[in-house]
């Protein structure tokens, strides 16, 4: 599959394979996977919520509404 | 008993005890429809879903249409997950390298069953017969969606209590997105942070593969060309040395099912191991909150009664039989594990020394130790979650029966999400019946007459449990479809698994005493039949009472009246807990762990 598919949409907007952004990298030489890597990636703020909404069932639910 | 097991229990119940009432407030506020801090945001997001699956949300129904809201949508979503599970090939453009086939048709029935009944009763095995596609809009979205079933559910029981002279629960629709919306989306997303901080993996990458520090050398098994087992001149399966020097690791938006899993009494895990696996639960501070997770707000929901019946005292009496039996459950869970001394018996040294902290620690996880998992079991085994971090099915006899025995007294401590409030009220209600018959006088609650037709939906409500779960485990084994279950073990330890497959099952929990291979036709579609029958059958009942005690008045209390808010009601309602249980499931029980346990000794 090209990497450029939109279903790998989340793959890319999850980069959270427990490692360091760039822009926000931890200053100390300690080992980051995988507790330390929370504070040094601040894209999982992104990840959770979008990914956590996305699960919640509103796509199941909207289409069993319509057809009961 | 350890200082630092003590000091989690204490802490648990601390938290639990002092989260309930601002918890159960705010509970009591979104369903009621009153202002809450995440109105702002949210309010727009529900008008636009009311609007798009075109719901009127001021017409409320009466108990009929809302079990029949409540049925169908339980059964459309276990249509939703069977098509998704075995759609799973041709649905795999999210997953970058692990690519499972489809689920055979009889598993993906009873996955999608167990999903949609919050019982989550895994017949496989996640890390290598899921999709992250399944996963997370399959299983995941089931989570969120049967979780906020069960506590529209347990809402409209409420308001059949609360409210006089009318035949409406409110409207099923708004309950399920208000549950969703104000309740579980908020708090799973805080959860998944959480658990990120604590280590549990969120991604969509490929599974990792480790070249292990130390080669290990095993035996594998021969197979021929059609992958079935060579066996030798003796008949047993023939093996070859093998060198073990790299390890797949399993990865996934772990992260995103665990929190709902457990807030909305689920349970059913990522990997196979459930919370025993180091990225579901990594750390004794995520295993706490996890339990929290599962109990707060089933909990909470005993405060949620008192205001929305404006009679808060109820709702502290129900919350304090919970804590007793919660309690008692723990530390006799706890004790059997700790000395584990029918084990000592067969020369296993489960002494207290410098080199161990001593206890039954078979089957236990050495990052939680006996403490940690102990609390999960009772928390899990009591909240109609299943979220194992231990091995249930090595517990000792007695330890493992608390588990056991939690299942079968109907889940009546903190409970499934919903569900777990209207089982003790129904258990409260039939102490109401016996201290009426003792001083003769006509059982009232809340000021509500229980008449003749209500205390038959009661009695129909507590015999459909026994009715579902013994004669299925007697079929279970008196069939060789049944008894070929039993791989690992048989006598008393192997009726004590099957037991526990349909009591599970049958309390929508989940849990399961591993050493059962369940994964076939019999043991799929028997499964499946239970988890229908304890959530459908039992929750059209609860509705069909709260309709008729909604149209009662409610009269005020006289000196005849036996009040319901005291501790002498709540000592009453756990002796009837008690006693129902033993009258139906002691003989089995006695055949079951009991015997195992004067075995062992």
């Amino acid at each position: 599959m090209d990497h450029r598919h939109w279903s790998l949409f989340l793959v890319k907007v999850c980069p959270f394979a427990h490692r360091r952004n760039r822009l926000w990298e931890r200053r100390d030489g300690a080992p980051q996977a995988p507790q330390g890597t929370f504070a040094s990636n601040p894209l999982v703020f992104l990840a959770a919520t979008v990914v956590t909404a996305l699960s919640a069932g509103f796509l199941p639910m909207s289409l069993l509404l319509h057809v009961l | 008993m350890s200082a630092a097991s003590l000091i989690q229990y204490g802490v648990f119940l601390l938290i639990v005890g002092l989260l309930v009432r601002p918890v159960g407030g705010y509970l009591a506020r979104v369903f009621n429809g009153e202002r809450t801090w995440l109105d702002l945001a949210l309010c727009p997001l529900e008008r636009a879903i009311y609007r798009l699956a075109g719901v009127d949300p001021a017409a409320e129904m009466d108990w009929k249409r809302y079990a029949g809201c409540f049925v169908a949508f339980g059964l459309g979503g276990t249509l939703w997950l069977y098509a998704v599970l075995r759609l799973q090939p041709w649905l795999h453009t999210f997953d970058p390298a692990y690519r499972p086939g489809p689920l055979a048709p009889d598993l993906a029935m009873n996955t999608a069953i167990s999903f949609a009944t919050t019982t989550t009763w895994q017949a496989y095995g996640g890390e290598t017969t899921m999709s992250y596609l399944s996963q997370v809009f399959g299983l995941t979205a089931q989570n969120f969606l049967a979780g906020a079933a069960g506590l529209a559910v347990g809402i409209a029981f409420i308001r059949g209590l609360a409210r006089q002279r009318t035949s409406l629960l409110g409207n099923f629709w708004v309950d399920l997105t208000r549950a969703i919306l104000w309740v579980l989306l908020p708090l799973a997303i805080v959860g998944t942070l959480v658990l990120v901080w604590q280590g549990v993996p969120l991604n969509f990458a490929p599974y990792a593969k480790a070249t292990v520090v130390q080669p290990v050398q095993f035996d594998e098994p021969v197979t021929d060309a059609t992958g079935q087992p060579v066996l030798d001149d003796k008949g047993q399966p023939r093996t070859k040395k093998a060198t073990l020097t790299e390890q797949v690791i399993a990865m996934g938006p772990v992260a995103v099912l665990e929190p709902i899993k457990n807030l909305g009494t689920n349970g059913g895990g990522f990997f196979n191991v459930n919370g025993a696996h180091p990225f579901e639960t990594p750390t004794p501070l995520a295993n706490l909150l996890s339990m929290l997770a599962i109990s707060v707000l089933p909990a909470s929901l005993t405060h949620t009664f008192g205001r929305m019946t404006r009679r808060p005292r109820q709702g502290w009496a129900l919350f304090a039989v919970m804590l007793v039996l919660f309690v008692a459950g723990l530390l006799w869970c706890h004790l059997a594990e700790q000395r584990g001394h029918t084990l000592a018996a067969r020369g296993v040294d489960h002494a207290v020394s410098a080199r161990q902290a001593g206890g039954n620690m078979e089957g236990k996880e050495v990052r939680f130790g006996i403490g940690g998992s102990v609390l999960a079991a009772v928390t899990t085994s009591n909240g109609a979650a299943g979220a194992y971090n231990s091995m249930h099915d090595s517990y000792t006899p007695l330890g493992g029966m608390v588990t056991l025995v939690n299942m079968l007294l109907g889940e009546v401590v903190f409970g499934g999400l919903g569900t777990g409030f209207y089982s003790l009220v129904l258990i409260a209600l039939i102490g109401l019946f016996v201290a009426g018959l003792m001083i003769g006088r006509t059982p009232e609650y809340l000021g509500k007459q229980i008449s003749i037709h209500e205390m038959k939906l009661i009695a129909l409500y507590a015999i459909v449990a026994p009715l579902t779960i013994l004669p299925l485990a007697a079929l279970a084994l008196v069939t060789d479809a049944g008894v070929a279950g039993l791989a690992t073990n048989k006598g008393p330890h192997g009726l004590s698994e099957i037991l526990v497959a349909y009591t599970t099952s049958m309390a929508n929990n989940g849990q399961n005493f591993a050493g059962l291979s369940a994964n076939t036709p019999f043991y799929n579609v028997t499964t499946a039949l239970a988890m229908m029958a304890g959530r459908f059958g039992l929750g059209i009942l609860a509705l069909a009472l709260a309709g008729r005690l909604a149209e009662h008045t409610s009269k005020p209390q006289t000196e005849g009246t036996l009040p319901t808010d005291t501790p002498l009601f709540a000592v009453l309602t756990i002796a009837v807990i008690a006693i129902v249980g033993a009258l139906s499931y002691l003989p089995v029980l006695a055949l079951g762990p009991i015997v195992e346990h004067l075995a062992l000794r």
